[in-house]
């Protein structure tokens, strides 16, 4: 049997799981490939007009798989963390896809309710019911698979550049340099170094969301607003991007936030969707870059 | 004898389109006037014109209205139905083509599509918030590349490599234009890109996921350019029909219902005549501020004296003549 | 301590008695309106949705009023509304309205009850009455809500039956203009049975078939008129019958039944084949509702939306399919800062037309057999006798 796994959305994060563990349980594994014109064009042809760019992109991933593959893997993610929520979006995708794209074979769509080992292990049974119902193979193709992802670990944070940029969003959005047109190379051109989130420690993340009135109940915003809070405090970079969807309902409110909270550090919001014209991106990254560089100078020589 | 007519009145934000239909239901003379922001003046010129043309040996039997502006249009000159476009245009295309089963429709300021099954509305899509893909944002993109809006869609047919433009927005499109015109690409090349991303557009917006199934009834101002109606060929892959008087399609429709009610309820028309609109005639508008509702409210008075008001919502201003009521 | 509320519908009509029952002072928020929103909308974040600009607005005016504390409720996902009121904090502070305290309750198991009683008791305590009289308070604002409701929905639904067209229309404005000139909840209550009676006494037709169209969507923006560029009364003008299965009342029932999930199991069970998963907000009830009133056989139904509701869009999304499945019509609405009515009223027009038209030719050809529908007028008939019921709430 071949799973296909396409390639938006949290496969940034996960992939490493998904792939091991459909491999070990002995089923043939196709990804679709990095986002390109066709796939976003597929994706807006199928997905409703109100939904944000990396849902459209998605539809895209998915019906580039039909034919390609027996079924599809497109876990339904419900939360990711206990008490907590996730997008959305996220909760009905399946009906999204099922509903608009033709065509499809078989949808792998078992809800993942928490990330914790216990929870995973249900998941895992329920989604390998079609490959296999033996016990062993799913506990050792899980465990592995377990393994796999926790030493993978993505993120990225430049070293020798004169100026560090924090780079804050959806993995989805940070992680497809076609939907991002090239953001982590061309901040590189400019002579800026970037930091993403993932290198902010948890316990910092906690303690900075522990300050407002309500704790976020949804996981990614949490994770954000935590880490460009603590960037900004402890003034791991020297600035913060923000690279948000259009019309995504979680950026729409993280960024306020942030916002609120900052006064003087350099902040910007790069907003992405099908039509950002590549021009106007490039002209906003060149302002801030000199804006980060012309302030350190300055800042250098207000101290010495 | 006096010549028996129905008349049909269109009064849209960019066009004004006039229509008297004959009993066979033929259409005798039309009118496509630019509103240019007066829809009274510009009705009050297109009924006089009538009159010059048919000099005093008519009959008006009934009188319709439709468009954006019907309520007021219906008020002026009496009309016995006062309908929304699109019905109007379902009509219209339907007494064109009895088969047809779906209708496109590309005015100046909103677009529409129209499934029809068994001669009966059964779906309908309409675009009013963006404007790419209107006949008014063609016109824009005419004159900035200073080409003729006559000759536009001519320019099109002559391309050999359409380039790609994003076409879901009206900005984002004439910026991307802008793009690459800067780059060098030839004006029929953008043109036809232009033609065809419009046409993706509209399918995208207005029939996401829904078939477009033939004979497939292609009307309005828009019809007109031929760059627009190869691309709706193109992607639809089949040929689609435009009818002989595409531009007053909303105000055929409008003569047709006037006909089918006078005909049922056998009433006689409420038409003013040809002269109903003169300059006795003065609209106000004004802000209520009785209710926080803060309504709009339109007041037409003809020789000083109030006839009808409307746009509240509560009623109080609203003194309609009870045989106008609104025939929606 | 100057009291506000955010206006939802007819929810300021409970808060207001409620205030009044347990004589705290407060603030009226005046009925939404175009000041409202471009108030709101210049502070509020660009992409954020309808009802926060409005609900802003809303506090804005009042504030200005001299208002100093803010009832509000809550959510904890995964709709954007849990987070409003930490937004609406910030904006707040940032506009030097520190000072203004927002009370929400937020009745979710996160926050914990007796972080719910706390902020309670912080206005209750307020108040100089004793408990009983509290109780009562909050008793009378339910009825009064519920009644309000109740009136509400006769009036839309009447509206296709009357013979003086604009009848229902006018006792509804009557009656809501008079619960503002009203001191006392109990005088309130009184008036408001009055005119339960008084649409019992509305000439009808039963013999006529209107168009009956059902109000589905999110939950704010199909109770708010303003928000809704007042589509019900739209349809009231056109000569419509409409109904809406969300009201206030309904939300409070479905809160207490939700822990044990009780709460409205006709829509779960209508959405389950559709949408088996929640997904926030009230999308799930979005598409049992659809469900529902294809199979009442009611003529089509009408999705309202604010622009980015992400619930929303989803049932949009899966809407589609209950056409095909159903053979039912619906138009989709999405509300934003646009208060231009011309293309909405074209196309109000065109979709009564349609299923005017559908409903000539013998109806829709529905594969499914209709489950019981309820007679024509049915509830017009029952709404005499149902004044002088003592328990409205819990029907």
């Amino acid at each position: 049997m071949i799973i296909g796994i396409p390639q938006g959305l949290l496969y940034a994060k996960y992939h490493v799981f998904a792939t091991t563990f459909m491999k070990e349980i002995g089923a043939k594994t196709v990804a679709s490939p990095t986002t390109n014109k066709s796939i976003l064009d597929e994706g807006v042809r199928y997905c409703v007009d109100e939904a944000c760019l990396p849902m459209k992109v998605y539809h895209g991933h998915v019906a580039w798989l039909r034919g390609k593959c027996d079924a599809v893997l497109i876990p339904r993610f419900m939360s990711i963390r206990p008490k907590e929520h996730i997008c959305p979006m996220f909760c009905g995708l399946i009906e999204m896809v099922s509903n608009h794209i033709p065509d499809l074979p078989l949808l792998i769509d078992t809800p993942v309710y928490s990330l914790n080992r216990d929870r995973m292990l249900i998941w895992a049974k329920y989604a390998a019911r079609f490959l296999t119902k033996d016990q062993k193979t799913v506990d050792a193709a899980f465990d592995k698979a377990i393994m796999r992802q926790n030493d993978y670990k993505p993120g990225i944070n430049d070293e020798g550049f004169p100026a560090k940029v924090a780079l804050i969003g959806h993995v989805y959005n940070i992680y497809d340099s076609f939907i991002n047109m090239n953001l982590v190379k061309k901040l590189n051109a400019l002579g800026i170094g970037v930091l993403t989130g993932e290198y902010v420690p948890g316990d910092a993340i906690e303690d900075e969301v522990r300050q407002l009135y309500k704790k976020p109940f949804w996981s990614l915003a949490r994770e954000y607003y935590g880490a460009a809070v603590y960037i900004r405090k402890t003034k791991m970079a020297d600035g913060i991007i923000y690279l948000s969807s259009f019309s995504c309902g979680i950026d729409s409110i993280i960024t306020e936030l942030i916002k609120c909270e900052n006064d003087e550090f350099p902040f910007m919001v790069l907003k992405l969707d099908e039509h950002t014209g590549e021009a106007g991106y490039d002209t906003r990254l060149d302002a801030f870059s000199d804006m980060l560089k012309r302030r350190k100078t300055k800042f250098a020589r207000y101290v010495s | 004898m006096n010549k028996e007519l129905y008349l049909g009145v269109d009064v849209g934000s960019v066009s004004t389109n006039l229509v008297l239909m004959e009993k066979s239901g033929d259409i005798l003379e039309k009118l496509y006037l630019k509103t240019s922001g007066h829809p009274v003046e510009t009705l009050k010129n297109g009924l006089s014109r009538f009159k010059a043309m048919l000099g005093n040996k008519t009959e008006i039997l009934a009188a319709g209205a439709t468009g954006s502006g019907r309520q007021l249009a219906g008020l002026l000159i009496g009309a016995d139905v006062v309908k929304n476009e699109i019905t109007a245009h379902a009509v219209a295309a339907l007494s064109v083509e009895p088969e047809v089963r779906t209708i496109l429709e590309i005015g100046g300021q909103d677009s529409k599509i129209i499934f029809v099954r068994n001669g009966v509305v059964y779906d309908f899509a309409m675009n009013t918030v963006c404007a790419a893909g209107t006949g008014s944002f063609l016109d824009r993109q005419a004159s900035r590349l200073d080409i003729p809006i006559e000759e536009f869609g001519g320019y099109a047919l002559r391309a050999k490599n359409p380039v790609r433009i994003a076409g879901r927005c009206a900005v984002f499109a004439e910026s991307d234009m802008i793009h690459k015109q800067q780059t060098g690409h030839c004006n029929e090349d953008i043109i036809a890109g232009l033609c065809l991303a419009l046409v993706r557009n509209y399918l995208n917006n207005l029939a996401k996921g829904k078939e477009i199934p033939g004979p497939v009834v292609f009307q309005g101002g828009v019809a007109a350019n031929v760059g627009i109606v190869a691309a709706f060929e193109k992607i639809l892959g089949s040929s689609i029909v435009i009818p002989r008087h595409y531009d007053v399609m909303g105000a055929y429709g409008a003569a047709i219902l006037a006909k089918e009610h006078i005909g049922e309820t056998g009433k006689k028309t409420c038409f003013h005549g040809f002269d109903c609109v003169n300059d006795n005639f003065s609209v106000k508008s004004l802000e209520c501020k009785d209710c926080p509702n803060r309504c709009e409210v339109v007041k037409i008075s003809v020789g000083g004296e109030l006839k009808a008001c409307m746009g509240d919502r509560c009623g109080k201003w609203n003194c309609l003549p009870k045989d106008m009521s609104m025939n929606a | 301590m100057l009291v506000t509320f955010p206006n939802m519908g007819n929810v300021a009509f409970a808060a207001r008695a409620l205030c009044q029952g347990l004589k705290i002072p407060y603030v009226m928020p005046e009925k939404n309106n175009k000041d409202t929103l471009r108030r709101g909308s210049f502070y509020a974040p660009e992409e954020i949705c309808l009802p926060f600009k409005v609900m802003l607005g809303n506090f804005l005016e009042c504030i200005e009023k001299g208002a100093d504390t803010i009832l509000f409720v809550g959510s904890c996902g995964p709709c954007r509304f849990g987070e409003y009121c930490e937004l609406h904090m910030k904006i707040l502070r940032r506009l030097g309205y520190g000072n203004v305290n927002i009370v929400v309750a937020d009745f979710s198991p996160e926050i914990g009850i007796d972080a719910l009683r706390h902020r309670i008791a912080a206005i209750s305590d307020k108040s100089p009455v004793g408990k009983l009289e509290k109780l009562k308070a909050v008793k009378n604002a339910m009825i009064i809500e519920a009644l309000c409701d109740r009136l509400d929905r006769i009036a839309y639904e009447m509206a296709g039956y009357e013979v003086n067209r604009g009848t229902c229309k006018r006792l509804m404005y009557e009656y809501k203009a008079k619960i503002l000139e009203s001191k006392e909840p109990d005088e309130t209550i009184a008036m408001l049975r009055g005119y339960l009676r008084k649409f019992g006494e509305v000439k009808t037709d039963l013999s006529l078939d209107p168009v009956k169209i059902a109000i589905i969507g999110e939950i704010y923006t199909v109770i708010d008129p303003f928000s809704n560029l007042y589509i019900e009364e739209k349809l009231m003008d056109l000569g419509a019958s409409s109904s809406r299965m969300l009201t206030p009342t309904w939300w409070v029932k479905d809160l207490v039944m939700k822990p044990v999930k009780l709460n409205s199991p006709n829509i779960n069970r209508a959405a389950r084949k559709y949408m088996p998963f929640p997904v926030g907000g009230h999308g799930k009830e979005c598409i049992g509702e659809a469900v529902l009133a294809a199979k009442k056989g009611m003529d089509g139904a009408i999705q309202i939306l604010p622009l980015g509701c992400m619930p929303e869009v989803i049932s949009k999304a899966i809407l589609p399919s209950i056409r095909r499945d159903y053979s039912f019509p619906f138009m989709t609405l999405i509300v934003d800062e646009v208060t231009g009515e011309a293309g909405i009223n074209t196309r109000l027009e065109a979709f009564l037309d349609m299923l005017g038209s559908i409903k000539k030719r013998g109806g829709s050809g529905r594969k499914h057999n209709l489950t019981k529908m309820e007679p024509a007028g049915s509830l017009l008939r029952r709404c005499a006798n149902e004044a002088d019921r003592k328990e409205l709430f819990f029907e």
